[in-house]
């Protein structure tokens, strides 16, 4: 192709615009002009999807070049390789069905100017994170999309909404000055190596970092990337900030923010610092099991649904951080998809919870018991979606959990014994989770009229199901994404035997 | 092509009932899902009359690439898969036919949802009968377990309907994880995942190795089958609706656990610890569950416990190395299990789900004699008494045993005799003796419409057919799976059928002729009948114990170590800090800086008289500090780096 359409830029730059279409219209409009704001990105994803050549995906394609300071070798460097496309169309669909399921939610009445530009906002910066392959630039996006979150827990969330939006402000941001620190050290070292200041994911990619140093680098990223996760014992931000935040923040949140520190956990530290990777592998595998099993534990015990849900979450990352440091085909293939699907059944769970308030305005796990079954085809989708989630094959976490014990067994018998057990008990709690909402013995007369799901919230939940049975079903197509990038991971960066 | 028809008309049905249930109705979808069924029943025998003699391979697509080994979905019909299709899809569709009558007192209030569920099932079980590679199995296997779970929790507004659909899902869940991993274990041996490959390459494998991915499959198999020790969910899963009790027990479910293991059997072959395993899980189960039948007093459980019993048998079979006679007891079991599950469930809906324990029955044969009928043909063939068809393929089992071990065979015997007598002391408590219902339930008793009795007249019909055929038939089965052909022992089948009939003797003296007072029996020998009731309080561990347990430790780790260590940690860090500040602000602040401040600035209030010029903008100064401190920084790391 002679003529490269700007895909990335131009997606970053959408909602940015539409946000401040936002600001000139009366606020009456506002939701349709973040509809229509991130309806025309995910559309534009979509069209980069068709465009992306496939059979090259470990090469960053739709690359753009734009230099900020030149001193410094600072450059607005946009691109996707496999990997990045993959976790960008997931962030344009979260973002569309987050604004979608806003428009119907009941919760969200004042300042929806405000609400809307924070969503559209942090779609935008979410993008810049997954796309960027300048340093630099990926911590100043990975930064800026604290703020927009910080006010949406802070002024639509519930009761404790600013003792939480402070919480994951100040985890995330203390967190992010080691990034910093790593950040700014790497390129030091770059400089006084190669002669020349240079915050470039590529040319990083060649240095020879000495083996003690390295390990200090992987940390600093590591702290930052752990925090926002979340492995156990830095997760206990994320049950508050999801236990307070609106229902579409949630989703935003687990959904794509999450993703964030995982995707950089693969691109960065695994890419960065293979060899610290390969050294420190046993102990993240075993701080990763550590983290399925707690936040398993604890998940069951929850009072509070969204918490609930949020605690789930974090055993689910527990999975993405095991399988990714198993540092196997497998292994990394099973992280990523994982990554994807629970970005999509976290946002399915995020939004039953968030309807099931919008109907009963309760998030207490004993009163709303037996809730959703006057609701049938509420109730469907939530079993799809919770069922998806424990991992039943036909959903989307299968193959994750599955191809996680396929490359445990590649190491030994043993610790895939303890990824099994860790598994079931991961899969226990979506069963208590379902027995409560769906099972459960219902006195009350009156809450036999229940609206079941419909219009806009019956959209967002189906933008939702159906990837989660297309993960399920037909796996290999999101394989093919990210098949070539982790190859090469694996092949020249790691230098593993294959 | 009728291959795929087998498979996919269930999945059509449960599909079009999903989404136009409502509109097309409760009575609809069940005739819709009955006649789904019928139809599969159909194809499938129009299949396996081909595929009987030369296997049918239908390869689908591409599904997974993993390690040079591309995964396709794919069936398989062989002998094997086609017979125990054709009696899943003829059991399942009277099956489905007797619901429609079953669940009349229900419909009005989302009823579409169990033929749904129901088609679901179905499809499931077909999907492990017939896929040809081990992850289909397991795909068919989680569809199987999930169905279950709806349908054991249909009757939702039951405590114990919904906590057994939990405790069905939790036990097979553990199970599962099991099965998975054993197949991953396969595929690590065999480097396909392919069944017929790996038939092909059984011998060249590590035989240590393949031991312990048989024994993880038959774990899978465990959990799956009821066995001991994840046996609790099984009579518990008998809150759910009959029918759903007749299928889970006559030829789903339960039986996949069997048939996996026979699908397999030539690589569970290979690993005789693995067949020693089975042999010692099968008769435990079998010992503990027909003692539990014996003491139990509810209607279903009963029967459940039998299955149980049963399934332990066909355990013992498979692991003693009678694949064809565990197959062909699968079979028998199916027919004669749904029939008694059927009849039970007739005398449940005459009481209109009041009544389920037998002790509060009593002399129904008068009202309802078409159950009666039925419930007797299949105790007589429960019990193995000649010539029904469960003395065929129990006999051929026993004698087995007696080939495999002498205390096996005695064990086989006792139990058969344990059998005898538990089924039939329902079916006398039930329809024979006094009317003791009368006390308890208001109304008059009427035999069930004829939805419920044609399928359960077709069932034992097949039940006596099969029988007076018994020999010919099992010759022909054994012949066709390509089992190890056995003719009768006489001396096993005359010491079977002595015990059976003494058994159904003891019945019969105990609670019709009433020789001893059967309730003061039960007062004295307390402490062992509840022993046998709780199947040796291994519920009583997993709920109270285990489930519990896990419960509390959640609660607990929750409290101190998030709650308690990390959060209290953390708000520690926040207030310390802020009144570290707060001592900094008074002491540093206040008492030191501001006096300096004040002092420099009442100085430069005087030093300004003099030099007014010297002005600055505030945003100069910012970026002069911000520079220095970049500056600083940067030098830091550098000065850092050069001592590296």
């Amino acid at each position: 192709m002679s003529f490269e359409f700007p895909f990335i830029s131009v997606s970053i730059a959408i909602p940015i615009v539409f946000s401040f279409l936002i600001l000139l219209f009366k606020e009456k409009f506002a939701k349709y002009i973040a509809l229509l704001g991130t309806g025309l990105t995910f559309l534009v994803s979509v069209i980069a999807l068709t465009w992306f050549d496939f059979s090259k995906t470990d090469v960053v394609q739709f690359y753009e070049e734009y230099t900020i300071l030149k001193e410094l070798g600072v450059k607005l460097s946009l691109g996707a390789d496999g990997l990045s496309l993959l976790m960008y169309i997931l962030t344009t669909l979260v973002s569309l069905v987050a604004v979608i399921w806003s428009i119907g939610d009941e919760k969200i009445k004042t300042r929806l100017k405000e609400y809307y530009i924070a969503f559209l906002l942090t779609e935008s910066f979410v993008i810049g994170v997954f796309t960027t392959f300048d340093l630099i630039v990926f911590y100043v996006f990975y930064e800026l999309t604290l703020l927009p979150m910080l006010f949406v827990i802070g002024i639509w969330g519930y009761k404790l909404r600013l003792y939480s939006a402070y919480k994951f402000f100040v985890y995330i941001f203390i967190s992010s000055l080691f990034l910093l620190l790593g950040i700014a050290s790497l390129s030091v070292f770059h400089f006084k190596e190669k002669g020349n200041f240079t915050f470039n994911y590529f040319e990083l990619l060649n240095l020879n970092i000495p083996n003690g140093f390295e390990i200090f680098l992987f940390l600093l990223f590591f702290i930052a990337f752990a925090v926002k996760t979340p492995i156990v014992p830095f997760h206990t931000w994320l049950p508050d900030a999801h236990g307070e935040a609106p229902t579409a923040g949630s989703v935003v949140l687990a959904a794509i923010l999450l993703k964030m520190g995982t995707y950089a956990l693969v691109r960065f530290n695994i890419g960065l610092f293979p060899e610290a990777a390969t050294t420190l592998a046993p102990y993240l595998v075993a701080l990763g099991i550590y983290s399925i099993i707690m936040a398993s534990w604890m998940t069951i015990s929850q009072t509070n649904i969204k918490r609930f849900v949020a605690y789930s979450s974090v055993s689910h990352m527990g999975f993405v951080v095991t399988a990714m440091f198993l540092l196997t085909m497998e292994g990394l293939r099973a992280s990523v998809i994982e990554m994807f699907a629970h970005g999509l059944t976290s946002a399915g769970l995020f939004m039953v919870a968030g309807f099931v308030y919008n109907r009963l305005h309760t998030f207490n796990f004993s009163s709303l018991r037996g809730a959703i079954k006057f609701m049938p085809l509420f109730a469907t989708i939530t079993a799809a979606i919770a069922f998806a989630a424990m991992g039943l094959p036909g959903g989307s976490s299968f193959w994750g959990k599955f191809l996680t014990v396929v490359a445990a067994r590649e190491y030994s018998t043993a610790l895939a014994l303890v990824v099994i057990v860790a598994a079931f008990f991961s899969g226990a709690y979506v069963l208590y989770f379902m027995k409560t909402l769906y099972l459960d013995v219902r006195e009350e007369g009156i809450l036999m009229h229940f609206r079941d799901v419909n219009g806009y919230a019956l959209m967002a939940f189906l933008m939702i199901v159906i990837p989660v049975i297309l993960v399920g079903f037909v796996p290999f197509i999101f394989f093919a994404f990210y098949e070539g990038v982790i190859e090469h991971l694996l092949k020249y960066i790691l230098k593993l035997p294959f | 092509m009728e291959g795929l028809f087998v498979i996919l008309t269930p999945l059509i049905a449960f599909l079009i009932i999903l989404a136009f249930g409502r509109k097309i109705g409760d009575l609809g979808s069940g005739i819709l899902a009955s006649v789904a069924a019928g139809l599969t029943t159909i194809f499938s025998l129009v299949v396996t009359l081909k595929a009987i003699h030369n296997p049918i391979h239908i390869k689908l697509y591409n599904f997974l690439p993993i390690d040079n080994y591309t995964l396709q979905i794919g069936f398989y019909f062989d002998s094997l898969s086609s017979i125990m299709t054709l009696v899943v899809t003829f059991v399942a569709t009277l099956i489905f036919i007797y619901s429609i009558g079953y669940m009349k007192d229900e419909f009005g209030t989302w009823t579409f949802k169990f033929y749904a569920y129901l088609s679901l099932f179905l499809f499931a079980m077909l999907l492990i009968v017939l896929s040809d590679n081990l992850l289909g199995i397991f795909f068919g296997w989680e569809g199987v377990g999930l169905a279950s779970y709806l349908l054991i929790g249909y009757y939702h507004k039951q405590k114990k309907a919904t906590n057994a659909s939990f405790e069905a899902f939790v036990m097979n869940r553990i199970g599962d994880w099991l099965f998975i991993f054993g197949i991953i274990y396969t595929f690590y041996l065999f480097g396909t995942l392919d069944i017929v490959d790996i038939f092909a390459k059984v011998e060249s494998v590590d035989k240590y190795a393949l031991g312990i991915a048989t024994m993880l499959l038959f774990g899978g198999a465990v959990g799956k089958s009821g066995q001991f020790p994840l046996h609790t969910w099984l009579p518990n899963a008998m809150a759910g609706p009959t029918p759903v009790s007749a299928l889970l027990h006559a030829a789903t479910m339960v039986a996949a656990g069997v048939y996996m293991v026979a699908r397999l059997y030539p690589v569970f072959e290979a690993t005789p610890q693995t067949l020693k395993l089975i042999v010692v899980i099968g008769a435990v189960t079998m010992t503990m569950a027909a003692l539990a039948g014996a003491v139990h007093s509810d209607i279903k459980k009963i029967i459940a416990f039998s299955t149980m019993s049963q399934l332990g048998y066909m355990f013992v079979a498979l692991g003693v190395g009678d694949e064809g006679g565990a197959m062909f007891h699968l079979t028998t079991h199916a027919f004669f299990k749904a029939l008694l599950f059927l009849s039970a469930g007739a005398v449940i809906t005459a009481f209109h789900h009041h009544l389920y324990d037998i002790f509060k029955m009593g002399g129904l044969k008068k009202y309802m004699p078409v159950s009666y009928v039925a419930f007797m043909i299949g105790a007589l063939s429960l019990a193995g008494v000649v010539p029904f068809s469960g003395f065929w393929s129990k006999d051929r089992i026993i004698a087995s045993m007696y080939e495999w071990s002498g205390v096996l065979g005695v064990i086989g015997t006792i139990v058969a005799f344990i059998t005898a007598y538990y089924s039939f002391r329902e079916g006398f408590l039930v329809f024979h003796g006094q009317e003791r219902w009368r006390e308890h339930y208001g109304k008059e008793v009427k035999e069930v419409e004829g939805v419920m009795t044609v399928p359960m007249g077709l069932l034992g019909f097949v039940t006596v057919l099969s029988g007076i055929f018994g020999l010919w038939l099992e010759h022909w089965y054994v012949g066709v799976i390509g089992g190890e052909e056995k003719g009768i022992h006489l001396s096993v089948a005359v010491v079977s059928l002595g015990v059976a009939v003494l058994g159904i003797w003891l019945a019969y003296a105990v609670y019709v002729k009433e020789v001893i007072d059967y309730r003061k029996a039960y007062g004295a020998l307390k402490a062992i009948h509840t022993t046998f009731k709780e199947q040796f309080f291994t519920e009583k561990l997993y709920h109270n114990i285990l489930a519990g347990g896990y419960m509390q430790a959640s609660r607990y780790s929750f409290k101190f170590i998030d709650r308690g260590i990390i959060d209290g940690f953390i708000n520690a860090l926040y207030k310390n800090f802020f009144s570290f500040v707060r001592f900094l602000w008074k002491n540093l602040d206040i008492k030191i800086i501001d006096l300096i401040i004040h002092e420099s600035v009442l100085t430069a209030f005087r030093v300004g008289k003099i030099s007014r010029q010297l002005q600055t903008g505030l945003l100069n100064h910012y970026i002069l500090f911000l520079t220095i401190g970049v500056v600083v920084i940067l030098g830091i790391m550098l000065y850092i780096l050069d001592r590296l």
